[in-house]
């Protein structure tokens, strides 16, 4: 069924993008992941102009963040106050990103951005789960385990000033850390649609030292925060927000969410984490391929908003 | 007597409706030779719906006496930037660029012949905007080089007829009987919203004998049409009720999940 998106201005197959939200829906039910780096890239793939994947993306990530974050939130999994700091920083970042959103789009090189940074990002992410399958079946997770016993926060993190108390996280530090994690988490939303979880988690890990039972729900929580304020400002600044779009993509995530989790069970560790990398590495090569191989027309035309 | 006033009345009324067909038989003709050619559109408003996937535009029209037809289907003007990309690194990135403005967001025509060269002189044709090449496509900074804006105007005219936005070819006036004629144009469903111009042209001897012209309205509507407002007019506030609606979806399936 074609249905006809208002703010994308055009028409699309309503089956295919559910099926497609659905595909990513299930990846992030089996692997726990947010999927929103995968969802952006397809939707360009099909031809939804880049600013309204982004904008819209982030429109899906708060709802499939805030379903994630309830349930945390149950278990008494959130650090609330640490999070709202992660927030503060956020806003700010999700306005920045905007503003650099603008004005990559305005010289005209969004696409080329998105599509760069997507590259670095998943090839990043791909490479790095590979190696880590590598190296746990060389180590059995050993190293793993021992990363996050051994995690001591660096002495440059513990000198910064403005430092707060974290009862929740049982913390001592500076503000700054957890708002600059979450600047970092805002800009990331608002210039690719994404919640930035692959980043912030090892961040709040490494650098911050909160306890990692903690860290899930406490990063859902305050990407549910960010990802409405890019929501909200690409509204506002770019009017890219398809609602259309955004509630097709929402709907195929839940239910794609569902089977992922029932499917969770067949899936064993080592043969998920390497079948989700090849998936991000093949749309990452798709994204290098677009952007290397000489395209059919050199000459592209845009309306002047 | 009463045989002969009955007579009397309906020859009365017979003749009654001769003088009435005469007078409007002699009206059209008068209607007919004051304009030469006619056309109405079947739909006046294009509705973009959520379920539109582009609609066919039927016109009807008449011609009097000899001559060619051409009608162009003109969708508003929109500034439009063109993009060259070039290789950085290896990698074809947006370079040169030139901007366009107010040059037809949508263009089709259609002919009575095969070629619009051989209606009229190249400046006619550009005059009353028939065919690719008579468009006004005129950048918007001076001072360019004239093979650049040669390139990208060829690049414009391609953009636009790859993605269906202008007319690959002319379009046929397709004769019903020796005057009447009919010509249809098929809107894509990414069709721009506004308003647009058709304009219907009598051609003899290489001039514009007539012309006429009507304008045209596609738009969202319904559904389609309240977001798009809505997202327009009260950007805030959409985006807010945006938030607000995956919000409850999330707690919605949160809470779905939990029941089952």
């Amino acid at each position: 069924m074609q249905i006809y998106l208002p703010i994308a201005e055009m028409a699309v197959s309503a089956e295919t993008v559910f099926m497609l939200s659905a595909f990513v829906g299930l990846l992030s039910g089996i692997f726990g992941v947010g999927g929103g780096f995968l969802t952006t890239p397809f939707l360009i793939f099909f031809g939804i102009p880049p600013a309204v994947s982004v904008a819209t993306q982030a429109s899906q990530l708060v709802a499939s963040s805030m379903a994630g974050a309830m349930g945390h939130f149950r278990r008494g999994n959130v650090d609330i106050k640490m999070g709202l700091v992660m927030v503060s920083g956020g806003a700010v970042g999700s306005v920045v990103g905007i503003f650099i959103f603008k004005l990559l789009r305005y010289l005209g090189q969004i696409d080329f951005a998105i599509s760069f940074l997507y590259i670095i990002l998943l090839g990043g992410i791909g490479i790095l789960m590979i190696m880590e399958s590598f190296v746990s079946v060389l180590k059995k997770k050993e190293g793993v385990r021992k990363a996050f016993n051994d995690s001591k926060v660096s002495p440059w993190v513990l000198s910064l000033p403005y430092k707060m108390r974290f009862p929740r996280s049982k913390l001592f530090v500076s503000a700054l850390v957890p708002a600059g994690i979450g600047f970092v988490g805002g800009v990331l939303a608002s210039v690719l649609g994404i919640g930035g979880g692959f980043l912030i988690v090892p961040a709040m890990i490494y650098i911050l030292g909160m306890p990692p039972l903690l860290v899930a729900g406490t990063s859902l929580f305050q990407v549910i925060f960010t990802t409405a304020a890019a929501t909200i400002m690409h509204a506002l600044m770019n009017h890219t927000v398809d609602i259309v779009l955004g509630l097709i993509l929402i709907l195929g995530g839940v239910v794609g969410a569902q089977f992922g989790v029932v499917l969770a069970r067949f899936f064993k560790g080592q043969t998920a984490r390497v079948t989700l990398a090849i998936i991000i590495l093949s749309v990452c090569l798709k994204l290098v391929v677009d952007l290397f191989v000489m395209p059919v027309d050199l000459f592209s035309a845009e309306y002047v908003r | 007597m009463t045989c002969c006033r009955r007579f009397l009345n309906s020859f009365s009324a017979i003749a009654f409706f001769f003088v009435l067909g005469v007078y409007v038989v002699s009206a059209f003709s008068e209607i007919a030779a004051a304009e030469p050619l006619q056309f109405d559109i079947a739909d006046d408003y294009v509705e973009i719906t959520t379920g539109f996937t582009g609609t066919t535009l039927s016109m009807i029209g008449y011609r009097k006496g000899r001559g060619d037809i051409v009608l162009t289907l003109e969708g508003p003007p929109r500034s439009t930037v063109v993009r060259q990309k070039s290789q950085v690194f290896g990698a074809w990135v947006n370079r040169e660029t030139l901007q366009f403005d107010n040059i037809p967001s949508y263009y089709d025509f259609a002919l009575s012949v095969d070629d619009e060269k051989k209606l009229m002189s190249d400046e006619l044709l550009k005059e009353y905007h028939v065919g690719l090449n008579a468009l006004r496509v005129v950048p918007k900074e001076k001072r360019i080089d004239e093979d650049k804006i040669k390139l990208f105007q060829s690049a414009l005219l391609r953009y636009k007829q790859q993605h269906q936005l202008y007319s690959q070819k002319a379009g046929a006036v397709e004769f019903l009987g020796d005057d009447f004629f009919r010509v249809d144009f098929h809107l894509p469903a990414h069709v721009p919203a506004g308003n647009y111009t058709v304009r219907a042209l009598l051609v003899g001897k290489g001039k514009v004998v007539y012309e006429d012209a009507q304008s045209l309205r596609v738009g969202l509507t319904g559904f389609s049409s309240d977001i798009y407002e809505f997202s327009r007019n009260h950007a805030f506030l959409y985006g807010a009720l945006c938030v607000l609606i995956a919000c409850f979806a999330g707690w919605l399936s949160n809470f779905i999940v939990r029941r089952s």
